[in-house]
C-alpha cells in the first residue's frame, strides 16, 4: 500500500494547486511517535544488513514512506503534514533506537523537504510535483560547486560529498559558489533533478555505514531561476518560502533548523546502546575469577560497577533526549514569536540552538562510552548493537555541525560579536 | 636470524646455559632504537596485518631478529634480562606505527618472563636448544584437567590467545578435577600448593602446551586490535608433563619455582603486578599515534569555510584544533610518564622486596592494575580529542586515525584495564584483605 495514491489534487480560492495527503487532517504528533516505536524491533532485527548494503534499505524506506514519516515537516500545501521540530525529533529518537543510520537518513531526508519550502513557489510546485514527494540529501555549503549566470538561470558544476540517503533521492540539494564579475563569489543553492547527476559508490566508514552518504557529481547542468536561492536570502531570513507559507515552521531560519535536523538519531542511538545494556545486565552471567574461571548464577545487573555504569549511561541518554525535545519546542515556539513580532532571529539566538545540540551530541558520545565500557569485550564483536552504536555514534559526531567545536565556536563568534 | 647463532654450554654445576650474542653488549637505547626504526614499515602494514587478522609473519621476524621477544627473557636462557620499564618502552614505540602489532610483542615479548617463573626442568624444556618462545596465553583458568602418570590431562576452550597464530607455545589455566583434586603434585611446588590442598581448596594449573596439540578456533572478528589474532583454542585431553604445569597456588603465594631458578628479582614479582604493566605499552602507543597522525593532519588539512571553500590556511591555524592537539598531547605524555615509572617501580621494589623473602601486599599488587586501568583511561581520552579534531574524512576505512580509535577503544575492554573492576578490586584488597596501610584493617585489628 502506497499512500502517495490517495493524495488529492484541488485547487484554492486564489486558484493554486493544493494537493493534500489523505492523513493532513487526522495525524498526530502521537500517532507518528506510535508508528516509529512500532518499527523499532524490524529495524533492529535490520541494522545489520543496512550496514553492509550501505545505504537505507528499500525495506526501510518503504515502511518510513506508508508512515508518512518523510511528511512531518513538509507544507500541507504540498502534501505534508506541517508539524514542528518535535514531531520530527521524537519520531527519530524512536527510530534511532532501532537503527542510527536509517534515524539519519530519516532526519536529513524530512529536515530537507523543510528545505525546499525555503525556495520560490515555482520550484515548489515543481520540486513537491503531484505526490509531495521530495526527497533530497543536500550539500548546503557553498565549498562544493561552481555557478554562472545563464540566460533564465544557472549553469552548475560541482561534486558534493557526504550526501545522506541519495539512494532513495528523486532530487539533489547543491550549495555552489555563484561567479561575479565585480567581487566576492556569492554562496548560492540549488534544487537538481536526480537524473542529472552521478552518483560516486565512495561511502565506506567506520561508522553510519547504512546512510550511504556518497558523493554527487553534476557537469555543467542548467538549473532554472525557480530552483536557485541565494544563501544571502538564507541568512538574512527573507527567503521566498518564509514568505509563502504562514506557518512560522518556515521562518525557522536555516542554521536553527538543521542544527537540530538529525540530532535525534544520535538521542535514539544513545537510548539504543542504554536498552542493549539493559539487556546484557539481565542475560551476561558474571564469571568468577579464576580457579575454574566458570560463570556464576550472578548477572552482571548484579555488580555494583555495572548498575554504576548502566545508571550513568542512562541519565546522560534520558538527559539528551529532554534537551532535544525541548530545544526542539524552544526553537518553534520562538519562531512564532519572532513571526508575530515581525523581528528576525539573532544570530546569538540561533547559535544558542546550535550550542545546545551540540551538547547534546556531546552527552550521547559520552552515553556509548560507557556502555561500551561496562559491556566487556564480548561486545566488541563486529555487529554487536553495542559496539555498532559506539561507532554510529562516535562517527557522527564528527559531523561539522554537530561538533562541540563548531558549537562554542559559533555561539561565542554571536555572542562576542567578534 | 638471532635464535641460530644462541651459544649452548653446560655449566660447571651441570646446568644447561643458553647465551644470546648480544647478551652482553645490548642496551635499552639500542632496542629503543631499533623499535624506531621500524615504525615506518610497521606503519605500511597496518592494514594488511588487520586484514590477516594476525601478526604479520614478517613482524615477527623483525621483532625476533631485533631481539625484543628475549628483552625480559632470563639471561641463562638465551635472554637479555632487563627491566619491564625496557619492554615497555619499545612496545611504545612499536604501537606508534601498529596498534595490533604492539599489543602482540608486549604479550609475547612479555611471556618470556613468564616462561622463566617454571622450574628448571620445565624452562630446559620452554626454551630449548635456542631460547626462542613465543608463548600465547589464556590465564584465567578456564581449563579442566586430570592427574595423570608423570603429569595432566588437559582439556577446555580458552577465549582471546593473542598471537596464537604466529606462537610456538599456548599457556592456559586449568582447574585440577577429580578425587586426585586433594592430591598434591608436590613435585615442585612445595610447601604453597601443600597448604592450599590441605585446606581442601581448588587447586589450578597453568600449563604449556605445543600449539600443535591444541585447535585454534578462527573467531576473531572484532571492532578493533583485528591484528592481534586473538582466537579462541580447544585442548582435548592433551598429556601436559609436571615440568609444564605452574601451580596457581604458587603464582599467588609470590613462590614461583622460577624465583629460585634466577638470582634476578624480576622472577619473583607478582604476575598480576607483572601483566598489568606487560600489555599497557600498547596503549600509549596507539595513543601517541593518534598524536602523531593529528599533528600531520593539522599541518596538511586545509580549512574550508562555509562560503569561500578553500581559505589556504591549515587546521593547525583553528583554535578549536590547537586545543585537542594539544590536549591530547599532555594525556599521552602523561600515561608514558606514569607507564614508565609504573615499570621502574615494579622492578626497583622487586630489587628491595625479593632478596628479603618479602611479598607485596595484595593492595600493593592491584595498584598496579589500577594504574594500568588509570593509564589506559588516559589513552582512551587522548584518542578521543584526535578523534574529535580530525573530522569525518578520517573516519574513512583505512584512515590510520580510524584504526587507532577502533583500537584503543577495544582495547580498553580488556578486563585488566576496566577501571570499575581494577577499582573494586583494589579497595576490597585495601579494606578488606589485609593491608598494613589500610585505617579498616588497623581499626577491626584493635
Amino acid at each position: 500500500m502506497s499512500t502517495t495514491l490517495n493524495i488529492t489534487i484541488t485547487e484554492d480560492a486564489r486558484g493554486r494547486r493544493v494537493i493534500t495527503h489523505p492523513e493532513a487532517d487526522t495525524i498526530t504528533r502521537a500517532e507518528l511517535v506510535r508508528r516509529a516505536r512500532q518499527l523499532i524491533p524490524a529495524l533492529r532485527a535490520r541494522a545489520a544488513a543496512s550496514e553492509a548494503a550501505r545505504r537505507l534499505l528499500p525495506e526501510t524506506f518503504e515502511d518510513f514512506t506508508r508512515a508518512g514519516f518523510f511528511r512531518i515537516c513538509q507544507p500541507r500545501r504540498f502534501g505534508g503534514f506541517e508539524m514542528g521540530m518535535g514531531a520530527l525529533q521524537e519520531v527519530l529518537v524512536e527510530i534511532g533506537r532501532g537503527c542510527v543510520s536509517s534515524a539519519w537518513n530519516l532526519g536529513i531526508l524530512t529536515g530537507h523537504a523543510w528545505w525546499a519550502s525555503q525556495f520560490s513557489e515555482d520550484g515548489q510546485v515543481e520540486v513537491f510535483g503531484d505526490e509531495g514527494v521530495a526527497l533530497l540529501p543536500t550539500g548546503i555549503f557553498g565549498a562544493g560547486g561552481r555557478a554562472r549566470r545563464v540566460e533564465g538561470g544557472y549553469e552548475l558544476s560541482g561534486r558534493w560529498a557526504y550526501q545522506s540517503g541519495v539512494d532513495v533521492a528523486n532530487w539533489y540539494g547543491c550549495g555552489a559558489l555563484l561567479e561575479s564579475e565585480d567581487g566576492a563569489p556569492a554562496g548560492i543553492t540549488f534544487i537538481v533533478p536526480r537524473s542529472e547527476g552521478v552518483i560516486e559508490d565512495d561511502w565506506h566508514t567506520m561508522g553510519m555505514r547504512g546512510t550511504g552518504s556518497k558523493s554527487v557529481v553534476v557537469e555543467k547542468t542548467f538549473v532554472p531561476e525557480r530552483r536557485a536561492m541565494l544563501l544571502a536570502d538564507v541568512d538574512a531570513q527573507t527567503t521566498p518560502g518564509s514568505k509563502l507559507h504562514a506557518n512560522p515552521l518556515y521562518s525557522t531560519p536555516l542554521f536553527a533548523f538543521i542544527s537540530i535536523e538529525v540530532t535525534g538519531a544520535a538521542v535514539g542511538g544513545a537510548l539504543g546502546a542504554v536498552d542493549a545494556l539493559e539487556e546484557l545486565g539481565r542475560t551476561k552471567p558474571v564469571r568468577s575469577r579464576g580457579g575454574g574461571g566458570g560463570e556464576t548464577p550472578a548477572m552482571q545487573s548484579s555488580l555494583p560497577s555495572f548498575r554504576r555504569r548502566l545508571g550513568e549511561a542512562k541519565s546522560l541518554a534520558d538527559a539528551a533526549r529532554s534537551l532535544l525535545l525541548s530545544e526542539s519546542e524552544r526553537l518553534m515556539t520562538l519562531s512564532a514569536e519572532c513571526k508575530a513580532a515581525g523581528r528576525k532571529m539573532t544570530r546569538e539566538e540561533i547559535a544558542e540552538v546550535t550550542l545546545r545540540q551540540t551538547r547534546c551530541i556531546d552527552l550521547c558520545v559520552q552515553t556509548v562510552r560507557q556502555v561500551f565500557v561496562a559491556a566487556g569485550t564480548s561486545a566488541t564483536v563486529t555487529g554487536h548493537p553495542i559496539e555498532r552504536n559506539l561507532r554510529d555514534v562516535y562517527t557522527l559526531s564528527t559531523h561539522r555541525v554537530l561538533s562541540l567545536d563548531n558549537g562554542a565556536e559559533a555561539w561565542a563568534t554571536a555572542h562576542y560579536g567578534v | 636470524m638471532t635464535s641460530t647463532a644462541v651459544r649452548r654450554e653446560i655449566d660447571a654445576q651441570g646446568r644447561r646455559i643458553l647465551t644470546h650474542p648480544e647478551a652482553e653488549t645490548i642496551t635499552r637505547e639500542l632496542l629503543i632504537e631499533r623499535a624506531r626504526a621500524m615504525v615506518p614499515a610497521l606503519r605500511e602494514r597496518a592494514p594488511a596485518t588487520e586484514e590477516a587478522r594476525q601478526l604479520l609473519p614478517e613482524t615477527v621476524r623483525a621483532f625476533a631478529d631485533a631481539g625484543f621477544f628475549r628483552i625480559v627473557q632470563p639471561k641463562r636462557y638465551g635472554g637479555f634480562e632487563m627491566g619491564i620499564d625496557v619492554l615497555e618502552e619499545v612496545v611504545i614505540e612499536v604501537g606508534r606505527g601498529c596498534g595490533s602489532s604492539a599489543w602482540c610483542l608486549a604479550i609475547l615479548g612479555g611471556h618470556t618472563w613468564w616462561s622463566g617463573l617454571f622450574d628448571e626442568a620445565g624452562q630446559d624444556v620452554l626454551f630449548g636448544e635456542d631460547g626462542h618462545v613465543i608463548m600465547a596465553t589464556n590465564l584465567s583458568g578456564n581449563g579442566r584437567c586430570k592427574r595423570v602418570d608423570g603429569g595432566y590431562e588437559l582439556s577446555g576452550r580458552f577465549v582471546y590467545l593473542s598471537g596464537c597464530d604466529v606462537a610456538n607455545w599456548l599457556c592456559v589455566g586449568a582447574m585440577l578435577e577429580g578425587p586426585e583434586q586433594q592430591a598434591t603434585s608436590n613435585r615442585q611446588q612445595g610447601e604453597a600448593q601443600g597448604s592450599a590442598a590441605e585446606a581442601g581448596e581448588a587447586q589450578w594449573f597453568y600449563m604449556a602446551v605445543r600449539p600443535e596439540a591444541m585447535t585454534i578456533l578462527d573467531d576473531w572478528h572484532m571492532l578493533g586490535l583485528r591484528g592481534t589474532g586473538s582466537k579462541s583454542v580447544t585442548a582435548d585431553r592433551v598429556f601436559v608433563p609436571d615440568c609444564l604445569a605452574l601451580s596457581q597456588t604458587a603464582i599467588a603465594a609470590q613462590e614461583p619455582p622460577g624465583r629460585y631458578v634466577h638470582t634476578n628479582p624480576l622472577y619473583a614479582a607478582p604476575m598480576l603486578a607483572f601483566l598489568s604493566i606487560e600489555t599497557t605499552g600498547a596503549a600509549v602507543g596507539i595513543a601517541q599515534q593518534a598524536v602523531d597522525i593529528l599533528e600531520e593532519i593539522g599541518a596538511s588539512k586545509p580549512v574550508r569555510t562555509r562560503e569561500a571553500g578553500l581559505t589556504g590556511a591549515t587546521q593547525s591555524s583553528l583554535p578549536s584544533f590547537r586545543r585537542h592537539l594539544a590536549e591530547a598531547k599532555s594525556l599521552a605524555s602523561a600515561a608514558k610518564v606514569l607507564l614508565v615509572d609504573e615499570a621502574r617501580k615494579l622492578v626497583t621494589t622487586m630489587q628491595v622486596y625479593a632478596p628479603q623473602g618479602r611479598k607485596l601486599a595484595p593492595d600493593q599488587i592491584v595498584e598496579y592494575g589500577l594504574g594500568a586501568a588509570r593509564l589506559v583511561d588516559l589513552c582512551v581520552q587522548a584518542v578521543d580529542h584526535c578523534f574529535a579534531a580530525a573530522g569525518t574524512s578520517s573516519t574513512f576505512l583505512g584512515q590510520r586515525m580510524e584504526r587507532c580509535w577502533r583500537d584503543m577503544h577495544m582495547l580498553s575492554t580488556h578486563n585488566v584495564y576496566r577501571l570499575d573492576l581494577m577499582g573494586e578490586r583494589w579497595a576490597s584488597a585495601y579494606f578488606d584483605a589485609g593491608s598494613a596501610a589500610s585505617p579498616v584493617k588497623g581499626a577491626s585489628g584493635a
